[in-house]
C-alpha cells in the first residue's frame, strides 16, 4: 500500500489490529519483488476485513435508524397527537443510543431530525396525506430540528444504560 | 453452533510449521512463503494465537540500521498445544488433556 493509504488504514483499525498492520508493512521490503503486489493485496484484505468487522454493527444500526427516522416522520404526518410522535422519538433515541453507545450523539441527531427531514422530503415530493397540511416552510422545518435535543438526551440515557451494563458484566 | 477458535486449517498448519523449531523466531514473510498463506489470512491467525498466549512476538532491530521486522515464536503453552495438534494428525485435539481445567481458554468451548 502507498504511504497515504497506510495512514488511512492506521486510522481505521483498532489499536490491536494496527500493530499487526505495522508488522505486515514492516515485512514488505523483505518480500520478493515478484510477490510484493500479492503481499500488499493480502494486507489490504486484512485491513478491509478488520474494518468491516469493526464498523459493520455501527453501519447497520445507523442505516436502521435512518429507516426508523423516516417511519416516525411518516407516522407523525398521519397521526394527530404530537405526544405519540414525541414518545416514538424518545423510544427510538434511547434504543439507538443503547445500540450505538459510542456514537450516541449520532443516534440523537438521526432520530431527532426525523420529523424535520420527512417534512422536507414530503414537501419536496408533494406527498403529504390528503386533508393534512404538512409543515413544509423552511422556517417550520428548521424549528422542528429542536427535537434533536430530547432525542439526544434519550440517546445519551440509552448509551449510559449500555455502558453501565458493560461495566457490570466486566466486574 | 460456534466454530472452535483454532479449528482453521491455516492455524493448524502454522502451529505444525512453528513446532519444527519451537524455540526459533519466525518472520511473517517466511511463514507465509513456506506455507503459501496470504498475508490477509496469516496475520489474523497470528493475532488469534497471540491473544490466546500461544505465541509471543517481538520486534527485531537490525544492527546495520535496516528496517525492523516483527518476529514470532511459540510459547510453552503454544508448543504444548501444537504438539497435541500434530499428534492428532489433523483432528482437533482433546483440549481437556492439553489444558487442565483452569488454564483452558474460552475458545476450547466449542
Amino acid at each position: 500500500m502507498r504511504p497515504r493509504l497506510d495512514r488511512v488504514a492506521r486510522l481505521l483499525l483498532r489499536p490491536d489490529d494496527r500493530q499487526w498492520l505495522e508488522a505486515a508493512l514492516a515485512e514488505t521490503p523483505h518480500v520478493d519483488p515478484n510477490e510484493r503486489a500479492e503481499w500488499r493485496a493480502g494486507i489490504a484484505a486484512f485491513v478491509v476485513r478488520r474494518c468491516a468487522r469493526r464498523f459493520a454493527v455501527a453501519t447497520a444500526a445507523a442505516t436502521a435508524l435512518v429507516v426508523v427516522a423516516f417511519a416516525i416522520g411518516f407516522l407523525d404526518l398521519n397521526i394527530e397527537p404530537t405526544s405519540v410522535s414525541l414518545l416514538l422519538i424518545l423510544a427510538a433515541g434511547a434504543t439507538g443510543g443503547y445500540v450505538l453507545h459510542r456514537s450516541w450523539w449520532l443516534a440523537g441527531i438521526i432520530v431527532g431530525s426525523s420529523i424535520s427531514l420527512t417534512a422536507a422530503t414530503v414537501g419536496q415530493l408533494d406527498l403529504q396525506p390528503a386533508g393534512r397540511a404538512a409543515e413544509t416552510s423552511a422556517t417550520s422545518i428548521l424549528l422542528l430540528l429542536v427535537l434533536v435535543a430530547p432525542a439526544s438526551v434519550a440517546s445519551w440515557a440509552g448509551a449510559t444504560a449500555r455502558r453501565r451494563r458493560l461495566h457490570t458484566e466486566r466486574d | 453452533m460456534a466454530r472452535p477458535r483454532h479449528s482453521s486449517r491455516n492455524i493448524t498448519r502454522l502451529l505444525e510449521h512453528m513446532l519444527e523449531h519451537p524455540s526459533k523466531w519466525y518472520h511473517g514473510y517466511g511463514i507465509s512463503r513456506h506455507l503459501g498463506i496470504a498475508a490477509g489470512s496469516m496475520y489474523p491467525a497470528l493475532a488469534r494465537l497471540r491473544s490466546d498466549g500461544l505465541l509471543e512476538a517481538r520486534w527485531e532491530i537490525p544492527e546495520d540500521g535496516g528496517r525492523p521486522r516483527h518476529l514470532y515464536r511459540l510459547t510453552a503453552r503454544g508448543s504444548t498445544f501444537a504438539r497435541s495438534v500434530a499428534a492428532g494428525a489433523g483432528a482437533r485435539p482433546d483440549v481437556e488433556e492439553v489444558w487442565p481445567a483452569a488454564g483452558a481458554p474460552a475458545w476450547t468451548q466449542a
